[in-house]
């Protein structure tokens, strides 16, 4: 994104001011809207889009398979795989394989094995596929927001064969055609832009371009959790972020998460 | 106070809206017969709302213009828009599409390249508009000749990504623009905000620079682009009186001369220093910050209603939206049309 | 800064094939690391060896050794680039890995993550229409599973002393730290403002302070860092 000098600067004062004016009007705590479908692609186990008010789009689709937990732990195979492709993006770019790298070891990290295991020789393995199909500013709070309510409303066949097969080698079965929604809970992440004296959530492109600094910052289950890393927000406008600010964001995300949460879940 | 406000998408299937475009169609039919246009056209144009690939007419006698390819004797639509017809020839008018600019239209526009003697502008057409460096007042009066100097330091007066006020003075072959500045109403543009709407919504006036109440004032560029800024008092001197002096510009003429009815050319040296091209905004107090933003975020909710974009829609839009205290609420899409409605509504009071 | 004209393909006279003396073998080889150590800042500084301007074809460079760490920085630049017009130079960051341990991921991650810290530092505005390439060879590894955020925090340390090395305008001195317990590096600068931050472990943070006391205990750590890194620097090695 390209901005006029004077522009950039009356950005950069409006967003300075206590408390900041951002361009579109939303307090410092305030997401964009948000419009969410869920469940519309039949053939994956899972799946959900949401659509931003400046037209970014992302859908996500799960799916499973059903692997030996003795891959796992030899360090074969992962619980969780995490596939990303975002328009205009080579897919061996910097920024794809870092947001790749951070949604894999948040989900490895916090999706439990036990919610997944099937018996004690299987268990399934979720590929969660990510597609932004259009993005105007930082993706990762929209796919974490999407692959949210896509892990939410995820169904996976139901085993019929028993969950006990230690002693007797077998193949486990499913239901023809039932099946189990899929119970977990799932971290989200967050993006706070750092401008001045002022931390805002959400940071849209105009605000994402004059801004000092960025941080994403983990949410699991009331509880702040890794990633909480710095990231750049534009093209070499990033200034130093003072450590009170870095504390005061985590704490703003630490309140905001749990109404978060209440408003993705009431979309399922 | 609302943290993330979700709303559930209406899902993948297109919605059945056919009853209220049938009724719009109806209408634009009606006006189109009693506009009494002494071409009938053939029997087979039943709307004037066409889609790509539709059936314009099958009579030969018409002039196929933008937006309709023919095979055979028989005229299709090639975008999505409604019919226009001026004399024998016939052209659909895209709904959405990029903007075409036409001689006379006060515009916005970014610069997108520095090049020699002139600069590429993004004024959201399918090409980049040219200015020329001669186009430009710079510093140090109207009548100084260009010099190499000049040339050397174009990028100093202005460079990409700069946000300009201009009219398009001619255009080119293949439909680009050429634009200027010539004048004390247009040049680059600072103490504001930018936002940008589909060009179609916007309503052509006569004027198209406007002081607003709460000491902003607007500039509605006819390509969609809009800018928001503090008024300032050369702002609010030149749109008090362009009206009058456009008006007389024209009528003593008997045509709208490019540049004419603004400033007199002796204050126009006077003024034009290094200040036009500055890029320091004034100190502007975050009331007015605030009211900006409420301003620019009116007019988003005309855009999402797809209401067409005036001054006075802007300003009981702006009305409107004082209802919420807190202009982050205007981000909702209920709040948005609400406003909308309620902009609709308040005209057909008035009657207009 | 080198003058050397680097428009020619062949490179100085006495120019000599890099060998580094470790075989893969050798490399991989973990040393023990002492946690207890890992609290202590200063006496990971005296077990620490720098050494600046090894590499002749480069406009900066630095080794660095570190307890069975070794990396080498060079820097490159600023050089003019092509295309169009910018106003700020560009910086790319290259990592490359000889012992071959660190994934795909974490090398790119590593390589954002001191991109991001430079961009803040180096005076962008300097250098216009130019580009700055900083290349990281890292020669061995020591325990990077549980230590590869450690290794992250010695290249950024590298890297600054590389950049003073090349004589590029930077703000300040970017002294980075590492935290153990909480798998957290963090760069500072003017003693006590972030331009880095990375933690990464499944640790959870009921308490918001915990991670304040990380930053505060980072922050004196990085001050000892920037000292001994001044001290190198005033030596005159």
């Amino acid at each position: 994104m390209i901005l006029s000098v004077a522009e950039r600067s009356y950005l950069y004062e409006s967003l300075k001011q206590s408390p900041p004016i951002r361009p579109d009007g939303r307090s410092v705590k305030q997401f964009r809207p948000i419009q969410t479908n869920v469940g519309f692609l039949e053939s994956s186990n899972g799946s959900a889009k949401i659509t931003l008010s400046d037209g970014s789009e992302c859908i996500v689709s799960i799916k499973s398979k059903v692997i030996e937990k003795a891959s796992i732990e030899s360090g074969r195979d992962t619980l969780v795989d995490v596939d990303i492709e975002v328009a205009g993006q080579r897919d061996d770019s910097s920024f794809i394989l870092n947001l790749i790298s951070t949604l894999k070891s948040i989900y490895s990290n916090y999706i439990s094995q036990e919610s997944l295991s099937l018996t004690n020789r299987f268990t399934y393995k979720l590929f969660i596929d990510i597609l932004v199909i259009s993005n105007y500013s930082y993706p990762l709070t929209l796919i974490s927001f999407t692959s949210y309510l896509a892990l939410k409303n995820t169904y996976l066949p139901k085993l019929t064969s028993s969950v006990d097969d230690k002693e007797i080698e077998e193949q486990p079965t499913f239901h023809d055609y039932e099946f189990v929604k899929l119970q977990i809970q799932v971290p989200i992440i967050f993006t706070v832009a750092i401008i001045d004296n002022n931390y805002i959530i959400d940071p849209n492109s105009q605000e994402m371009e004059v801004s000092d600094n960025g941080i994403i910052i983990g949410w699991y289950d009331g509880n702040i959790i890794s990633p909480i890393e710095n990231v750049k927000l534009n093209d070499g406008n990033s200034k130093s972020i003072k450590p009170e600010l870095i504390i005061k964001s985590i704490e703003l995300v630490k309140s905001l998460g749990q109404s978060v949460i209440e408003s993705l879940n009431a979309a399922e | 106070m609302d943290i993330l406000s979700v709303s559930k998408g209406s899902g993948f299937a297109y919605e059945d809206a056919e009853v209220g475009s049938d009724e719009d169609v109806d209408i634009l039919i009606d006006e189109d017969e009693t506009r009494g246009d002494d071409v009938q056209l053939d029997g087979s144009v039943k709307t004037s709302v066409v889609t790509p690939g539709e059936l314009v007419t099958d009579d030969p006698i018409w002039m196929r213009g933008h937006g309709t390819y023919f095979l055979g004797t028989n005229t299709y639509s090639s975008v999505a828009g409604t019919i226009s017809r001026v004399n024998r020839l016939l052209s659909v008018k895209p709904i959405r599409g990029r903007y075409e600019p036409e001689t006379g239209d006060h515009i916005v526009g970014r610069i997108a390249e520095v090049g020699q003697k002139r600069w590429k502008v993004d004024i959201g057409a399918k090409t980049h508009a040219i200015l020329m460096l001669g186009s430009v007042n710079l510093p140090g009066g109207v009548l100084r000749r260009k010099s190499e100097s000049d040339e050397l330091q174009m990028r100093n007066f202005l460079k990409e990504g700069d946000l300009l006020n201009c009219e398009v003075q001619s255009l080119f072959q293949d439909g680009s623009a050429s634009l200027h500045t010539r004048s004390l109403k247009y040049g680059k543009l600072r103490n504001g905000y930018f936002i940008s709407v589909p060009s179609s919504l916007i309503v052509r006036a006569k004027n198209h620079s406007h002081s607003l109440p709460g000491g902003a004032s607007v500039i509605i560029g006819v390509n969609g682009y809009i800018w928001l800024r503090k008024t300032t008092e050369d702002i609010s001197q030149a749109n008090n009186t362009s009206l009058s002096k456009n008006a007389t510009a024209i009528s003593a003429k008997g045509q709208y001369n490019v540049g004419s009815g603004s400033v007199s050319i002796t204050r126009l040296e006077e003024e034009s220093s290094w200040e036009i091209y500055s890029d320091v905004n004034d100190e502007i107090s975050s009331t007015l910050r605030s009211t900006i933003t409420r301003y620019a975020n009116s007019i988003k909710a005309l855009a999402f209603c797809e209401i067409g974009i005036s001054v006075e829609r802007i300003i009981s839009a702006y009305e409107a939206s004082m209802a919420y205290e807190d202009s982050g609420k205007l981000v909702d899409r209920e709040t948005m049309e609400t406003i909308g409605q309620q902009v609709i509504n308040g005209e057909k009071y008035r009657g207009q | 800064m080198s003058t050397l004209d680097r428009r020619r393909i062949l490179g100085p006279a006495n120019v000599k094939p890099l060998i580094f003396g470790l075989s893969s073998s050798q490399s991989k080889q973990e040393n023990k690391i002492e946690e207890e150590e890992e609290e202590d800042i200063n006496s990971q500084i005296s077990k620490t060896f720098i050494k600046t301007g090894l590499i002749t074809n480069a406009n900066g460079s630095s080794y660095l050794e570190y307890n069975g760490n070794i990396i080498s920085v060079s820097i490159y630049g600023p050089r003019p680039v092509r295309g169009t017009f910018t106003e700020k130079t560009s910086l790319d960051v290259h990592l490359d890995d000889n012992t071959e341990t660190i994934s795909d991921l974490l090398n790119k991650k590593f390589c954002n993550y001191i991109e991001n810290n430079f961009t803040t530092v180096i005076n962008l505005n300097k250098y216009p229409k130019s580009g700055i390439s900083i290349f990281i060879n890292v020669l061995s590894i020591n325990n990077f599973q549980k230590y590869k955020y450690k290794l992250l925090s010695l290249i950024s340390d590298a890297t600054t002393i590389a950049l003073i090395n090349s004589g590029i305008e930077i703000i300040d001195i970017v002294s980075s730290t590492f935290d153990l317990n909480s798998n957290t590096v963090i760069s500072f600068i003017k003693s006590n403002e972030i331009v880095g931050l990375l933690s990464d472990s499944n640790k959870i943070y009921k308490d918001v302070n915990d991670f304040n006391k990380i930053i505060k205990k980072l922050g004196n750590d990085s001050n000892i860092v920037k000292n001994s890194l001044i001290n190198y620097l005033m030596s005159g090695n």
